[in-house]
């Protein structure tokens, strides 16, 4: 009876608290966003709408949690790795298009690609039967080492947005490297200034730092080299910005 | 040709920008372009040419769309622009809701997956980071609902008991009635008696099923129980009303 009697309150209380036709839209909200003593008529008495605009004001709040910084430029890092990944989810709508296609396309496509398939499977068979040693697997292709994402440079900082012009960027170290090459860019990737160090950190120029003071958005990247001047590991493309904001 | 309609012609072409203004500070005078439709077609072709980061989140979306299809590389200026200059947002915003970070990066990364899919939606009727915001929170708030753990979490709180002898609204016939009738008046009871922290935590503890730790670092509060205080000191004020709005209920109903 106790829990039946929660339950119809629970429901009572989502009723209450559910969207009215009064309620405003986000994009009606967003104008009190940044006028914090200015409510409207229906907002000034309607905790679902005071609670909307708190939940807005939070998102656009610069202002991280104690402790939140570090977690913020690291899943910033990740995104940017993984930026390629989330565009290549396509959008509907294109793949709509694909899919009617696809549809014209399924039966002869089957006709070909079912004895093509069979055919490549009795192929590989066949040579796999025939050759008792495993296949050597050469890993480069060239002499160029390859870069794997795991192997990537943790970036320490700067990166998002800064509050003034940072004096140095800084990596993490990487074993067996000999030297760092690191570049800033314009966010076009146009090359803005390049240095190279045997640290893990660079000391920014002051005419670079000047710069930056003009609410630019800039990028920048380090590259490991070893003795013979190859490349080890590279970071992830890393922007920022100085912003008063 | 009226400056209305001048404006309608320029929307028609490029809704994002002139809607916003951004942009549109270059249309300012009309008169000096001569016609609407021309003045809409140079600020698209500003558009093409200032820099990324020069461009409002708006623009860079009328980039993005206008953008010669071959242009791949301008295309994709545009939308690692407009990512990148948002992932700080996205991050702090899914660090409130997630328990660690691994988790806030994957919510993060499904929501921008979410908006790219979703960009060519995007009308203009609001800010490109109101837009933003509204998929965050509906893409968080349906993670906390179907994440186990916050579920046996909120079930716990499920056993609290505001109203006493609450009248079952769900039999007889009345009962949409009844219902939204009750609704109201808690509506009125919740803003007569609680301040603006305790409605919203009550609101999103209750309405959006939002867990108290997610609540205190959704609204920064720095209080030792964080979220939870508010919760109590609710009950406590909404407790010492609510006999007086039993009565006013009972009295109505005769």
């Amino acid at each position: 009876m106790g829990k039946r009697r929660s339950m119809l309150e629970r429901e009572l209380l989502k009723t209450a608290m559910a969207r009215t036709p009064q309620c405003l839209s986000p994009a009606e909200l967003e104008r009190l966003v940044s006028m914090p003593d200015d409510k409207e008529g229906h907002v000034s008495s309607c905790a679902r709408c005071q609670a909307e605009l708190t939940m807005m004001r939070a998102f656009e709040s610069d202002e991280a949690l104690p402790g939140e910084g570090a977690a913020v430029t690291w899943i910033g890092s990740r995104l940017d790795k993984r930026l390629g990944e989330i565009k290549a989810r396509r959008a509907p709508r294109e793949r709509r298009k694909e899919s009617l296609l696809e549809a014209l396309l399924s039966y002869a496509r089957l006709r070909v690609l079912v004895p093509v398939a069979a055919t490549i499977a009795i192929v590989a068979a066949a040579f796999l039967l025939r050759s008792p040693k495993q296949p050597e697997l050469s890993a480069h292709l060239d002499n160029t080492p390859e870069v794997f994402r795991s192997q990537e440079i943790e970036v320490v900082g700067p990166s998002g947005k800064l509050a003034k012009a940072p004096e140095k960027l800084e990596w993490e170290t990487v074993p067996g490297a000999e030297n760092y090459r690191v570049e800033v860019m314009e966010v076009d990737e146009t090359p803005l200034w390049s240095s190279a160090s045997k640290d893990n950190f660079v000391t920014i120029p002051a005419g670079l730092r000047a710069r930056m003071d003009r609410r630019k958005a800039m990028l920048w990247r380090v590259t490991a080299l070893d003795k013979q001047n190859r490349i080890i590991r590279s970071s992830q493309v890393q922007r920022f910005i100085v912003s008063d904001e | 040709m009226s400056k209305d309609v001048i404006a309608q012609i320029g929307f028609e072409m490029y809704p994002l920008a002139i809607s916003h203004g951004r942009v549109s500070s270059m249309l300012a005078s009309f008169d000096s372009f001569g016609d609407g439709a021309e003045s809409a077609r140079q600020s698209g072709d500003i558009i093409q040419s200032m820099s990324a980061d020069q461009l409002s989140d708006e623009d860079l979306i009328v980039r993005y769309r206008s953008s010669d299809s071959d242009d791949v590389r301008q295309r994709d200026q545009a939308i690692n622009e407009l990512f990148r200059r948002n992932y700080s947002k996205v991050a702090r915003w899914c660090l409130r809701f997630a328990e660690d970070r691994e988790t806030a990066a994957d919510l993060a990364q499904e929501i921008l997956a979410r908006v790219h899919q979703n960009l060519d939606d995007f009308q203009g009727d609001s800010r490109f980071s109101t837009w933003l915001f509204t998929i965050a929170r509906n893409h968080c708030l349906n993670f906390l609902r179907t994440n186990s753990r916050q579920a046996t979490a909120l079930r716990a709180n499920v056993e609290e008991n505001f109203f006493e002898a609450l009248p079952d609204f769900r039999s007889g016939p009345y009962e949409v009635a009844e219902r939204e009738a009750l609704a109201q008046e808690i509506r009125g009871l919740l803003n007569e008696a609680l301040d603006e922290t305790e409605k919203t935590v009550f609101t999103l503890h209750y309405g959006e099923d939002v867990p108290l730790e997610s609540i205190t670092r959704l609204l920064g509060l720095r209080n030792q129980s964080g979220a939870k205080a508010y919760v109590v000191s609710a009950r406590r004020k909404l407790s010492r009303l609510v006999p007086r709005w039993k009565a006013r209920v009972e009295n109505r109903r005769g």
